[in-house]
C-alpha cells in the first residue's frame, strides 16, 4: 500500500543523481489503489490539487469572485502555493541561487 | 432575523435524482468548517451541492484575503476538494472552481438555470469516468561525465577558444536532451491519449515547484473510462521502461476536475 506523494525535504539534484532511473521510476510515488484512499483529501499533492480547484472546472460565475477569479485568483494563489512549498519543502533550489 | 448574514458556496453540480436519496453522507461532512452542514440545491433537472458561509468571512474582500494566505489556500482546497470527492463517489458531479460564492440560494438557482445544457452535457461526458494526471519530468542537471569532461588537460588547449568550444558544447547538449525530453513527453502523451476519450493540457510547473534540477515538460490530464485503470498502469510501466531520459508520473482518480467545462478538450499536439 502506497500513499499519495509526499513532499521531500531531499534537495531533488541529490533525489535524482543518488538514485539511479530505474529505480527512482519504480518508485515513482503511486496512489492508492481503493478509491477512499486515492480521493482522500490527505495526501493529496497540494500542487496538483490547484492546478485542478484553480485553473480548471466549468465556465461558470459567482456573485462575489468574478473580480477575482478571471485571473487575480491565479496569480495571487500561485504566490500563496509558492510561500507554501517553500515551507513544506524548505526550498531545495534556495540553496543554488537563482538561475 | 438574528442570524449573521451568510452566502452560498457552491461546490459541485450533480443531476437532480441522482442525489435526492442519499445525500445524507454529505452531511457529514465539515465542508470549509463553518458549522453549517453541507446540503443541496435543487434546480430543475440539477442538484447543487452547496453550504451557507458566513458573508463576513467569505465576502470577495475577505475570500481574496483568505486565499492569499499559503495554509489557509490549502485548507480551502483540501475542504473544496474532500466534499466534490464525497459528491463524486455518490453521483456523477460537474466540480465548481474552488470559490464559487453565491448571494443566496435564489442566485444558485439562477446560475444552474443560464447554463443548464452545458451542465447536463458535461454531466453525460463525466458520468462513468475519471480523470488521471501524467506528468513527465527531465532531469536539468548536470550531463553524463563523458559529455561533461572532454579530455581536458594543462596544455595548449586550455585557450580561450577551447573554452568557447566547451561551453558551446555543453549548451548543445542541454538543448538537445531537453529537445529529446519533449519528444518522449509526446509520446507518453499519444499512448494515454489512445486509452483517453478526453485529454488536455495543464499548464507544466515552473522551477519554483519542480526544482531547479528537473524540468517539467508535461501536465496533461486525461479523462478516462472507470474501467481502464489497469491499462492505463500497464501502458505507463511500459513507457517508463522504454522512456529511460524522463520521469513519469501518474495522479488520480481524480474527480473529472479538468472536464468539467462544455467539451472544450485541446485536440493534442498537431504533427
Amino acid at each position: 500500500m502506497t500513499r499519495p506523494s509526499t513532499w521531500d525535504t531531499t534537495p531533488a539534484k541529490a533525489r535524482w543523481e543518488a538514485t539511479p532511473a530505474t529505480t527512482a521510476r519504480r518508485e515513482a510515488p503511486e496512489w492508492g489503489t481503493t478509491p477512499a484512499e486515492a480521493l482522500g483529501p490527505l495526501g493529496v499533492p497540494l500542487v496538483d490539487l490547484l492546478d485542478r480547484v484553480l485553473a480548471t472546472g466549468v465556465v461558470i460565475s459567482g456573485d462575489l469572485v468574478i473580480a477575482i477569479a478571471e485571473v487575480p485568483l491565479v496569480r495571487l494563489s500561485l504566490h500563496a502555493l509558492l510561500s507554501s512549498v517553500n515551507e513544506r519543502v524548505r526550498a531545495p533550489w534556495t540553496d543554488s541561487g537563482p538561475l | 432575523m438574528t442570524e449573521a448574514p451568510t452566502l452560498t458556496y457552491a461546490f459541485a453540480v450533480c443531476r437532480g435524482g441522482d442525489l435526492t436519496a442519499p445525500a445524507e453522507p454529505l452531511a457529514e461532512l465539515p465542508g470549509l468548517g463553518t458549522g453549517a452542514p453541507v446540503r443541496t440545491v435543487a434546480a430543475g433537472p440539477l442538484t447543487a451541492v452547496v453550504q451557507d458561509v458566513p458573508a463576513a468571512g467569505y465576502g470577495e474582500e475577505a475570500l481574496r484575503r483568505r486565499l492569499s494566505d499559503g495554509a489557509e489556500l490549502e485548507r480551502c482546497a483540501r475542504a473544496h476538494h474532500a466534499v466534490i470527492t464525497a459528491a463524486s463517489a455518490l453521483a456523477p458531479a460537474v466540480p465548481l472552481p474552488l470559490a464559487t460564492v453565491y448571494l443566496d440560494d435564489g442566485r444558485v438557482r439562477e446560475a444552474l438555470g443560464d447554463r443548464e445544457t452545458s451542465f447536463l452535457t458535461a454531466l453525460d461526458r463525466i458520468a462513468g469516468r475519471v480523470e488521471w494526471g501524467v506528468k513527465v519530468y527531465a532531469p536539468t542537471g548536470p550531463p553524463p561525465a563523458s559529455e561533461a569532461a572532454p579530455a581536458e588537460g594543462p596544455g595548449p588547449d586550455r585557450s580561450g577558444r577551447a573554452y568557447l568550444d566547451r561551453v558551446r558544447t555543453r549548451q548543445r547538449g542541454r538543448e538537445q536532451r531537453h529537445t529529446l525530453a519533449l519528444r518522449a513527453a509526446e509520446r507518453v502523451d499519444t499512448v494515454v491519449r489512445g486509452l483517453a476519450v478526453a485529454a488536455r493540457r495543464l499548464r507544466p510547473h515552473g522551477v519554483e515547484v519542480t526544482g531547479k534540477h528537473r524540468a517539467h515538460v508535461l501536465n496533461a490530464a486525461y479523462l478516462l473510462d472507470l474501467g481502464r485503470e489497469r491499462e492505463l498502469r500497464a501502458a505507463l510501466a511500459s513507457l517508463r521502461h522504454d522512456e529511460t531520459e524522463v520521469q513519469i508520473e501518474l495522479s488520480g482518480p481524480w474527480a473529472p476536475y479538468s472536464f468539467a467545462d462544455g467539451g472544450i478538450t485541446d485536440p493534442g499536439p498537431t504533427p
